[in-house]
This record gives structure tokens, C-alpha cells and sequence, in this order.
């Protein structure tokens, strides 16, 4: 009879939770966030867990891995049914493939209820729109800029560039010194390629530099020639890192941190990476890179959450993001992101005086698109990737990288 | 089992409660007969679950346009297939592979012979240089990228720290950074990582040859050079085989010393099949032709895998 009872109430127990089970909301997000970030991104999902009693929010991260891995991890779930909710994404091209095989939902209908356009940085939300539609919402603003060893600099003469001819006059001083001038890792291709994407900022212009961005103007043009022959003189005259072209980013920043170079081009994750290694604000700075143009622009990107179409829950989904690009959340969990897409959203100067000033020259000078952002990945990898490395090696002429960068947008989609 | 009941045959119930024997042996023949597949049954279900269905299902989609994610794809045919023929970066990658595969072949499989030739001797710490030389094999593959990676670092590297420190800085190169010299560099990290298979292979394949052989070579006057064309390459014949064999198969599976060590750059200039493979189908989003590409490589390791299972078969009486 015992028995019987007790049966009977773990039988009731069972149906009870499985009847709460069944009224709770059940989120599952996906993001590419470092242990760290995951454990400030925690404390934030509890708060907004507390405040919206139903919702159960699951956090997933695939951490450290960049570009290479995190895109295959969610490919994988969402070609097996399993989709997180919400997941991040780059903005452009690299956001791509999850918006041309539907696995993305168009947010429009939420930019409206939220007013999203009023409290988001109207760049960022530019940033992630793919054929005019917002399948995200923007989280961050990137913006890439040089960082530098202001020990280097002193040993070296040299004060920072106004101008791209100081810069390159600065590079010189700094090799008398046998101290690299800049930085820059040809692995992956990605980093080496932010150089020439200053590079080509300076001998293009913005206007036109744009139009090539947007395929709207030929590559197969003087000023793109320029450019490739910068990156050739640059090789030639000993200014990057002996071999570049077969180091990692990771080494390229390593030379930076350990004072081996002077220069590295970064972005404002870059302040994190430089304190972490023991550097304080006396020894290293960072500058809007010189292009000789107006506006003077930094080279950028934003990252942002989509909801994936196979979401049981997208309003569900839609509100927790809503709530976490309120100005009151990003300045509260600034750290999460170390930039924000939010409007009047800034680090703690008192406890990140280094964040809050790079936010301050992000939000001065506008910004162009990443060039990996621009084009799809198998364009870069087969046509610029390879042409950035023949030229450094010697093996192409500038002007035949020109004609090929060419051919190769031109043959984009088809 | 064998049961000792006996059948009245003028019995009508009896025989119905008990079958005839000839019935009762029957179902014993095909009871035995089918006893091995019973066995079998378990793995071939998990192996045919999770070997043979995803095969079968990489080949539908090689003749597809299917992107990996999307719900619809599209039939296309032998298109992925004839496109293999017009991409300049995998032909490239089939003849990186070549190379790779001539490389690990003659330095690996003749290193790992001269190495099992002076371990197989008796002397004292004999185990010790065998496991010295065997542990490179037992590291994860990322690690010894890793390793190598950092030794070949231009700036910082060991290789070109200890030729700068020798005098010999004219020799210092950018080994992974320049397109003529990456693919060796990474060939170099291959074979510190792969010596140690084909020398335990030889070294199991030297304890197979009767000691007697030698000690009448040495009576009828033969020197060690001789003994060992006439008598030890012989007796190593089905060693070279498997070794050769395996090494042509790990040759055009080579995957990730390329994809950490160099990405396949510098431009694409050490990509093989299997990483324009993970290219194609993970970060440009063709799965269709991705899986054409695999079984580009599986077609081409069939041609070396099955002699060789014949002759393992052979071997092992099968």
C-alpha cells in the first residue's frame, strides 16, 4: 500500500513538471564567446531570467575559434533540425550562406515593434543588411586601427604619422632599429589582407574605394595597382615580419606584445589582448590609420544575433534581444562584447580608460567594410588570398593582381 | 545440440509432437549456417548505420548542388565531377598529394627500415630508442602542426634561431611562408610524426626471419650487404607492401598538419584534396562538390586498398 503511494505521487511529481516543463519558454543560444565573455554573458541571462519567469535560456559557446570552425559547428545543427534560437554572426558576405539557404529570420517585423532603428547605430545596422534586409540585429561595431609600442617609437625618433609618407618614413626609422614596423600574418590570409585594405583606402580613396567594395567600379585600375605595389614595396623593404606569409595572427601578435614590432593593425578587442599581456597604457597607444584622405575612416566590421527560422520561439527570442541592445544592458555588460552597436553605449572609463578612448575614435571616423565582409569566402580564398601572397613573393606583377582581383569579382555568383 | 528421443514412427501424435529427424536436422544446418551472421548481425547494423549509409549519402550529394544547410538541392549530375577536371586549385592539390605521397613514401619507409635494421639488434637501452623514436607517432596530429609551426616561426623559430647562431644565417628562410619551400616544411613535421610506423612494422617483419637464413649465408661466406638484399628484403616483401600501401593511403588523407600548419597557403599553394575537400564543402558552402572531391579520393585510395586487402587476406588464410 506503501509502495502504491508512493508511486502514485512520483507518477503525480512527473506529470506536474512535465506539465511546468511544458509552459516554460526554452531559448538556446549559440555564440562564438571566450570563457570569459561566456561567464559575464551568464550573469546577464540569469538577470533577464529573473526578470521573465517562463523563460529558460540555454548558452552554448564554441569559443576561440574564429571564423575557421564556429560557421561549421552551426551549419551542422541547422542542417540536423537542431538550430539554436539565436546565434552570432558576422555581418556581410561571411553572413552569407545562412541567409541564402533560409535558415535566418528576416527581423524586419521586430525592428518595427522594438524601434530598433532609434537605438542602434545606423553603420552597424548598414553593417549586418544583406540585399537590404536586416536578418540580424548588430551587437558590435568593430573598427581596426593602428595599434603601437610607444617604447618602440621613442628608441626609434619617431612620433605618430600624420601622413602616409611619415608612416613609411617612421617604418625606415624603425628598421635602423631592427624593430619590425609592423606586424601582419599572412596565414588565413585575413590579417595581411587589413594592410592592403588601408593601402588601398590611401591610393583609392573612399569614394571609390566603396564602389570596389560594391563591385560598381573595375579592380583592374591604377589606384588598385598601387595598392598591390605597396604591399610588394612593403615586402621588398623589410617593413612586415620576415616570412610573414607563413605566420599565424596569434605570432604576429606576439611580435607586438613582446616589443619586436612596433605596429600591428587591430581592432578594439586588441586593448584586451594588450593588457592581458602586461602592458600598460604608457606603453602602447593606438592611431586612426593615416590614408591622407578625408573622412579619415577605419577599417570595419559588425557582428550580430540572427534567429534562426527553425526557432520555435522567435518572439521569445526577439525579446531577449531587444532587451540586451537596450542602452541599460550594453552598459552594463560592456565587457561581454567590448563594443556595442547601441547608441550612447561606452566601457566604465574609470576601470577601461583604453576601451572607452577607442570608442570614443570609433565613434569620430566613420568606417569602411572589411573586405572579407565584401566578397564571399571562396572569391577571397581562390582570387585574393592568393594574389596578396604571389605578389608579396614575387610571383605576379601588381598589375596582373589588378586585372585577376578583376576577373575574380566579376565572376562572383557565377 | 543433440537430443537422444526416439520417434515411434506407427505413432501419429508422437510424430507431431516430435518433428522427423530429417526436419530437425535441417533447421540445425541452417541454424549453423546462419549462426556467424547472428554475430555479425550487431556490427553490421552499426557498421552499416554509421559507415556505409553516410557513404552512400556523400555519393547521392556529390550529384547535387546542395549547399549543407539548405532544405532543397538540386540534381546536376556528373556536373561536380566534370568541374574537379576545370579547377586549377584542385588539380593543384592532386599533384600536392602526389608529391606528399613520393616524399612519405621514400623518406619515412627508408628511414623507418634503417631504424628497425639497428634496433633490431640486441644491445642495452635497445626499448628505450624504440620508444624514443616510436613517440612522435602517438601525438595528436594539431599538436606536432603546432610544434613544427613554432620551430619554423621566421622570427622566433628554432630552425632559424639555431642557423643564426651557427653562422649559417644565409640559410634562414621564411620556410612556410614561401610558396616553393611550404609544402616541404610541412612534409618535414610529416615525416618526424610518421617514422615511427614503418619502423615497427619492419621491426615485427625482421623478428619473422628465421635466424638460421643468416647463419647459413654467414657459412657459405656472405657479407652483411648481401644477407641483406638476398635474405632480409625478401622476407620483408609483404612488410613493404602494407608499409607502402598504408603510406599511399595517409598520403591522400593528409589533412591536418596542412590545415594547421598553413591553411593551404601561402596563396593555395599546399592544399591538397582532403583540405580543398573541408575548403569547399565548410567554408564555401558546396557540399555537392565537396563530397565529389571525396570520393575523388576514396576512388583513388580503392585502387591501392583492394590489392592490399587481398594480400593481408591472402596472409591471414582468408
Amino acid at each position: 500500500m506503501k509502495k502504491t503511494l508512493l508511486r502514485i505521487t512520483a507518477l503525480a511529481a512527473t506529470l506536474l513538471a512535465a506539465g511546468l516543463a511544458q509552459a516554460e519558454t526554452k531559448l538556446d543560444v549559440l555564440t562564438w564567446f571566450s570563457a570569459d565573455q561566456a561567464k559575464t554573458f551568464q550573469a546577464a541571462i540569469t538577470e533577464y531570467e529573473a526578470a521573465h519567469p517562463g523563460v529558460k535560456i540555454k548558452l552554448n559557446t564554441v569559443a576561440g575559434t574564429g571564423a575557421a570552425t564556429f560557421p561549421n559547428v552551426l551549419r551542422t545543427r541547422i542542417a540536423g533540425g537542431q538550430a539554436p534560437d539565436i546565434f552570432t554572426m558576422w555581418g556581410g558576405s561571411l553572413a552569407g550562406p545562412f541567409v541564402d539557404s533560409k535558415a535566418a529570420l528576416d527581423l524586419a517585423p521586430y525592428y518595427k515593434k522594438y524601434s530598433w532603428d532609434a537605438i542602434l547605430l545606423p553603420s552597424a545596422v548598414n553593417a549586418v543588411k544583406r540585399n537590404g534586409t536586416t536578418w540580424g540585429a548588430p551587437i558590435d561595431l568593430r573598427a581596426v586601427s593602428f595599434f603601437y609600442r610607444k617604447d618602440n617609437f621613442k628608441k626609434a625618433g619617431v612620433a605618430v604619422p600624420a601622413s602616409f609618407a611619415e608612416l613609411e618614413a617612421a617604418c625606415e626609422k624603425l628598421k635602423a632599429q631592427q624593430i619590425t614596423c609592423v606586424s601582419a600574418a599572412g596565414t588565413f590570409g585575413w590579417h595581411v589582407m587589413r594592410l592592403f585594405d588601408f593601402f588601398l583606402e590611401h591610393t583609392a580613396g573612399p569614394e571609390m574605394h566603396d564602389q570596389l567594395l560594391t563591385g560598381k567600379t573595375s579592380w583592374d585600375r591604377p589606384e588598385v595597382v598601387q595598392a598591390f605595389a605597396l604591399l610588394k614595396k612593403w615586402t621588398a623593404n623589410g617593413w612586415l615580419p620576415s616570412g610573414y606569409m607563413g605566420i599565424s595572427p596569434d605570432q604576429a601578435q606576439q611580435l607586438f606584445l613582446q616589443g619586436k614590432a612596433a605596429m600591428i593593425l587591430e581592432g578594439d578587442w586588441f586593448v584586451t589582448n594588450s593588457n592581458a599581456a602586461g602592458l600598460t597604457p604608457e606603453q602602447y597607444g593606438f592611431f586612426v590609420p593615416p590614408t591622407d584622405k578625408t573622412p579619415a575612416r577605419l577599417e570595419g566590421f559588425a557582428e550580430q544575433f540572427m534567429i534562426a527560422k527553425q526557432s520555435k520561439n522567435p518572439d521569445a527570442a526577439a525579446e531577449f534581444v531587444n532587451w540586451w541592445l537596450q542602452p541599460a544592458t550594453q552598459n552594463k555588460y560592456y565587457s561581454v562584447n567590448g563594443s556595442s552597436a547601441t547608441k550612447d553605449a561606452a566601457p566604465d572609463a574609470a576601470k577601461n580608460p583604453q576601451g572607452a578612448t577607442y570608442v570614443k575614435m570609433i565613434a569620430a571616423n566613420p568606417t569602411y567594410m572589411i573586405m572579407d565582409q565584401a566578397f564571399p569566402p571562396e572569391m577571397m580564398s581562390t582570387t585574393y588570398y592568393r594574389l596578396q601572397s604571389a605578389v608579396a613573393a614575387g610571383q605576379t606583377t601588381p598589375e596582373a593582381a589588378a586585372k585577376e582581383m578583376q576577373a575574380g569579382v566579376a565572376g562572383i555568383g557565377k | 545440440m543433440i537430443t537422444n528421443t526416439r520417434i515411434d514412427p506407427n505413432d501419429p501424435g508422437a510424430a507431431a509432437a516430435h518433428p522427423p529427424v530429417a526436419t530437425k536436422k535441417k533447421w540445425r544446418r541452417l541454424l549453423r549456417r546462419f549462426t556467424p551472421y547472428f554475430f555479425l548481425a550487431p556490427a553490421l547494423l552499426i557498421y552499416g548505420g554509421f559507415v556505409i549509409y553516410p557513404m552512400l549519402d556523400s555519393l547521392m550529394i556529390s550529384f547535387t548542388n546542395w549547399d549543407g544547410m539548405a532544405e532543397e538541392r538540386a540534381f546536376v549530375g556528373l556536373a561536380n565531377y566534370s568541374r574537379i577536371f576545370d579547377d586549377p586549385v584542385a588539380i593543384l592539390a592532386l599533384k600536392n598529394n602526389l608529391i606528399w605521397t613520393v616524399v612519405m613514401l621514400a623518406v619515412p619507409t627508408a628511414l623507418g627500415l634503417l631504424l628497425a635494421l639497428g634496433l633490431n639488434r640486441s644491445f642495452k637501452g635497445k626499448n628505450l630508442f624504440r620508444s624514443f623514436f616510436y613517440a612522435p607517432a602517438i601525438l595528436p596530429l594539431v599538436g606536432v602542426a603546432g610544434i613544427w609551426a613554432w620551430m619554423f616561426d621566421p622570427n622566433v623559430g628554432l630552425i632559424n634561431t639555431t642557423l643564426n647562431l651557427i653562422g649559417l644565417g644565409s640559410f634562414a628562410h621564411q620556410w612556410l611562408g614561401d610558396p616553393n619551400t611550404a609544402l616541404y616544411a610541412v612534409m618535414v613535421a610529416g615525416i618526424w610524426q610518421g617514422l615511427g610506423f614503418p619502423m615497427v612494422l619492419y621491426l615485427a617483419g625482421l623478428q619473422g626471419i628465421p635466424a638460421d637464413q643468416y647463419e647459413a649465408a654467414r657459412i657459405d661466406g656472405a657479407k652483411p650487404l648481401k644477407q641483406f638484399w638476398h635474405i632480409t628484403m625478401p622476407w620483408l616483401r609483404e612488410t613493404h607492401i602494407i608499409v607502402i600501401t598504408l603510406g599511399v593511403i595517409a598520403s591522400f588523407k593528409v589533412f591536418d598538419l596542412i590545415y594547421s600548419m598553413t591553411y593551404g597557403g601561402p596563396g593555395q599553394a599546399t592544399q591538397v584534396l582532403a583540405s580543398w575537400m573541408y575548403f569547399q564543402t565548410f567554408q564555401f558552402f558546396h557540399a555537392g562538390y565537396g563530397s565529389a572531391l571525396t570520393w575523388l579520393i576514396a576512388l583513388i585510395l580503392m585502387v591501392v586498398t583492394i590489392p592490399y586487402i587481398r594480400i593481408t587476406s591472402r596472409r591471414s588464410g582468408g
